[in-house]
């Protein structure tokens, strides 16, 4: 094959092109825009929803969709809330708590969408959406709690070289999904059973246990953004994270993944996590009112996915050209 | 004897409105035995009326989840309609002419949802919550943010009215559940819907025209919803902004506990009977003083056993074939 003829810039490439056009026009809207303190601020507001962005993309890689993340980040910022301020436990064991909670959420979600082949995942995760916002709520009564022990607050106030860690955590989790899915025989078969599930289990790969694995892992790391969010805000909110899920699938689908499974990087999903993010500090920065940004939101959201889509079908395109020739 | 039995499994397992019907009868008679005053007429006609505007919103989403979609803007759908039918009536209006445009916006917005998804190739899920985002954002823009109150009496009658001692929203969630059934049942319309959810393929190749038949689905929807705004905006006698947020998971939930799924299945009487079988739940437990977050968590519950038993019917479903067979 002629290189000439193939070439065409990864999707990657147009993403970051938007996510720079949106950055540049932020700044000569509001020069305050590109401080440290502000880029800083862009990844601390909207930590959790990147650290569940990473194993959503798993999910999402192989075929399942997962709704239930936004209640779980509500049940173990609270878990963790009560235990500490009601029952007066040690942070730790607390916390160890709520993510045990989360996986037990997982294994629930990834048990069910094993036992009923047939049905989407889309469905059983609602109906574990509603039941665990439902027991979130419950655990209090609908109150917030609070009063907690100054040692949990260090998890997300705690810096290295003057950044938070909770920056670095995003970053290093986001490159070892990366990994995970570029280097590890477990990633690419996430890509074998979207494209094909079946050709994936009769090609020996262990479609049931992967699915498993991955509903719990991606139950555990709401539950772990339900704890960062909890001491980040030193309260925990019963109704935390109650679009969450939405939040990270329209990141994930920006970021060029496809919603059925398959295809999709999580190079793209870091830009389409970044694309959403500064746009929403960008826009109140300039003292665009929130209803606006809804609809700047809106408006991005389906021109970036179109925008993708065409990418692919002028790759297929010059693909087809060169085969002919 | 044995005959007879195994004819009612037969009724049982092909009409799945019926299992949903006994659970509402078993729901009804539980709540009447332990509070004697959940089965009097006035808390059942107040039942009733609770439950039309979800009703009527799951019927017309029945046919986008039948077709294998997903909306999720019907919240804001039934905003704009609740708001438009207002701000119409306050601008002096008379009421006939601020109903028919608000259907027609319903049905316009179904349209633009239906678009979006065919033409630009966006998936239901996120292009319907992009759509949302813009919908509402706008919304508030046109609104200012204000309550319209002192709707006229005119108007308010549709929703607070009775005639013959049953409320007017009754009627006209029986006619909309009668014109659903005949559109399901009995039209080649009905049929393609259930064709392009059970099996995408099929249908193309047997000559349906798919984009057509789903931007229909959004249509329909799109105009239920816009029934249920219409009943909204007269029933509470004013429109807040807010109207609507978080009712599209209530309406997702009252559909797939009626037995809807992504595989073409459901149907409108389905959808009408899990409104009811919810909103009896949820008045049951307030009369009996149960904390209302439970309602969540049999919600939950209800979802999940809905699909339990969907999956046990076409498992017997299939078992019956290969005997007969």
């Amino acid at each position: 094959m002629d290189k000439k003829t193939t070439r065409t810039l990864p999707r990657e490439c147009y993403l970051l092109l938007i996510l720079l056009l949106i950055g540049f026009t932020m700044c000569l809207g509001n020069p305050k825009f590109l401080t440290f303190g502000n880029l800083q601020n862009i990844i601390l507001n909207n930590f959790e929803i990147g650290m569940i962005c990473v194993t959503m993309t798993f999910v999402i890689l192989m075929g399942g969709m997962d709704m239930s993340v936004g209640s779980v980040v509500g049940l173990c910022g609270m878990l963790v809330g009560v235990l500490m301020a009601n029952c007066g436990m040690h942070p730790v064991p607390a916390i160890l708590c709520a993510l045990l909670a989360a996986a037990a959420v997982g294994a629930l979600n990834g048990g069910m969408v094993i036992a009923f082949p047939n049905s989407n995942p889309m469905i059983i995760t609602i109906g574990s959406m509603v039941l665990i916002r439902a027991v979130c709520r419950l655990l209090t009564e609908g109150w917030p709690v609070n009063g907690f022990p100054l040692s949990f607050s260090y998890l997300s106030y705690s810096t290295v070289a003057g950044v938070n860690c909770v920056v670095f955590c995003l970053f290093i989790t986001m490159l070892g999904g990366q990994w995970f899915l570029q280097r590890t025989v477990m990633g690419m078969s996430l890509y074998a059973i979207g494209n094909n599930e079946r050709g994936a289990y009769f090609a020996g790969v262990r479609v049931r246990r992967i699915k498993l694995i991955m509903y719990i892992l991606s139950a555990l790391m709401a539950g772990l953004a339900g704890v960062f969010l909890t001491s980040r805000m030193q309260t925990g909110y019963p109704d935390a994270g109650d679009n969450y899920h939405m939040d990270a699938i329209a990141a994930i689908v920006i970021g060029g993944t496809d919603i059925a499974g398959g295809e999709g990087s999580m190079m793209g999903t870091l830009l389409g996590f970044f694309i959403i993010s500064v746009l929403k500090n960008g826009l109140a920065l300039m003292g665009v009112s929130s209803l606006d940004q809804m609809v700047f939101t809106g408006v991005v959201l389906i021109f970036t996915i179109w925008l993708n889509r065409w990418q692919k079908k002028r790759h297929q395109q010059k693909m087809q050209k060169t085969q002919m020739q | 004897m044995k005959r007879r039995l195994s004819r009612y499994r037969l009724l049982l397992i092909q009409r799945e409105e019926i299992s949903i019907a006994i659970t509402l009868v078993v729901v009804l008679l539980v709540f009447g035995v332990m509070e004697p005053s959940f089965l009097d007429s006035v808390n059942l006609v107040r039942l009733l009326r609770q439950a039309c505007i979800t009703a009527i919103m799951a019927i017309g989403i029945v046919f986008v989840i039948s077709a294998n979609g997903m909306d999720v803007s019907v919240g804001a759908i039934l905003a704009v309609c609740a708001t438009l039918s207002a701000q119409l009536l306050l601008s002096g209006l008379p009421a006939p002419t601020a109903i028919l445009v608000s259907l027609a916006a319903g049905a316009f917005m179904g349209l633009l949802n239906g678009l979006i998804v065919t033409k630009l190739g966006i998936k239901e899920l996120i292009a319907t919550l992009a759509t949302s985002y813009i919908i509402r954002g706008l919304l508030l823009r046109i609104s200012g943010a204000k309550w319209l109150t002192n709707l006229p009496r005119s108007f308010t009658v549709i929703g607070q009215g009775s005639f013959l001692g049953i409320p007017i929203p009754v009627y006209i969630l029986l006619a909309v559940t009668a014109g659903a059934y005949l559109l399901s049942n009995y039209t080649a319309l009905g049929k393609q819907i259930k064709a392009v959810g059970g099996n995408r393929e099929a249908a193309i190749l047997s000559g349906v025209n798919v984009d057509r038949i789903k931007i229909l689905t959004f249509v329909i929807c799109g105009f239920c919803t816009g029934v249920a705004g219409v009943v909204y905006a007269a029933r509470m006698g004013s429109v807040q902004s807010n109207t609507g947020i978080g009712m599209e998971f209530e309406v997702i939930s009252a559909t797939l506990i009626g037995g809807a799924s992504f595989n073409g299945d459901g149907s409108p009487v389905g959808a009408l009977l899990g409104a009811l079988l919810l909103s009896a739940i949820k008045n049951g437990l307030v009369i009996m003083g149960i904390s209302p977050f439970m309602e969540g968590v049999v919600t939950g519950l209800l979802i999940l056993v809905a699909l339990a038993v969907n999956v046990a019917r076409s498992r017997m479903e299939n078992a019956m074939e290969v005997q007969d067979g």
